[in-house]
């Protein structure tokens, strides 16, 4: 299962890849550069799923104790934080040629910097306590918390005047662009999906034999 | 605009290569948590069987090796033993002595005669 879901995000990524630089045209505004809409909002969007699914994960574990979802919290939240921190960088690698500045401390960029600190003292925490059912309990407590910045991350660009634009899928009428552009971005959707659900899984499942080798 | 294709290689190559690393560091993980092979199971390959045989030859070789040195020890100490069970000439030129009387003249005592602690 877990096998299958690899090769099925390696072929979905392939196929991502070349959606974006082959059928994909070339934007008139900004060039290029515009390329790289179609990892940079998958990233983010595995950042959501990834956080949304430590803060359930969590509430199933306080109410029902069960090992396994405290290691698909943890699972979801270390690989949650390898794609939000992806999502920074890349974010501020299109935002250097597009605004003229690799980082400024808006609304949008400064909650979802807040994020990554959270998650980052989320596997710290999990690092230091040595019990795991304490480490878990704890984790699961954080877990709850830091998915609250969410909505504060996505409606920001609402809330307040910022540098970064709104949403372009995710808002109220949908994608108003052109198929050319939406359909490479739906994929690399799915296929960054695909990946997040195969690394869980894996880690997931590694933390599961940790845990059984240590008791 | 130009197209600043340096910006979209980095962005594209920064989530490949972390993305890659992350999914090693798993498959890392991954195996050394996975039970040592034994020699005898299915799964292990014509090297691990030569490099198995190999180390064999050599445990065999080097414990003929000891037992022979063994051996060897084993008759030079006994040869050490039959020697310290004969008496020197040394021991037998000092026993022959004490039976002497003494060239100061005063008695000397019979050794056969003489108490342990003498």
């Amino acid at each position: 299962m877990v096998r299958a879901l690899g090769w099925l995000s390696a072929i979905a990524l392939a196929t991502g890849l070349v959606m974006a630089f082959g059928v994909a045209p070339r934007e008139s505004s900004q060039g290029n550069v515009q390329r790289i809409m179609y990892v940079h909002p998958p990233l983010a969007w595995v950042a959501y799923v990834a956080f949304a699914v430590v803060a359930v994960a969590s509430i199933a574990y306080l109410a029902r104790r069960r090992p396994a979802a405290d290691h698909l919290a943890h699972a979801s939240a270390e690989v949650g934080v390898v794609f939000t921190g992806l999502a920074i960088a890349t974010g501020s690698i299109w935002g250097k040629p597009t605004w003229g500045t690799w980082w400024t401390w808006d609304a949008r960029l400064t909650s979802v910097a807040i994020l990554f600190v959270m998650y980052v003292g989320y596997l710290l925490l999990r690092g230091t306590i040595e019990d795991p059912d304490r480490a878990a309990r704890y984790c699961a407590v954080l877990g709850i918390v830091a998915a609250l910045d969410m909505p504060l991350v996505h409606f920001s660009v609402y809330w307040w005047r910022t540098l970064h634009q709104p949403p372009s899928l995710m808002k109220p009428g949908g994608f108003t662009g052109s198929a050319v552009i939406l359909w490479p971005l739906l994929v690399n959707l799915a296929a960054f999906t695909v990946l997040y659900a195969y690394l869980v899984a894996k880690r997931a499942r590694l933390l599961g034999a940790e845990r059984g080798a240590l008791a | 605009m130009p197209d600043n294709w340096g910006f979209v290689v980095a962005a594209y190559g920064l989530t490949a290569a972390v993305l890659a690393l992350y999914w090693r560091h798993l498959v890392r993980k991954e195996k050394e948590l996975r039970p040592p092979k034994t020699a005898d199971s299915k799964g292990t390959d014509s090297r691990s069987d030569s490099s198995s045989a190999t180390s064999a030859r050599n445990v065999a070789g080097t414990a003929t090796a000891n037992t022979e040195r063994t051996r060897q020890t084993s008759s030079s100490d006994r040869e050490i033993a039959e020697r310290s069970r004969q008496p020197s000439s040394s021991d037998r030129e000092i026993a022959e002595r004490s039976r002497q009387p003494s060239s100061s003249g005063h008695p000397r005592p019979d050794p056969t005669s003489r108490g342990p602690l003498q």
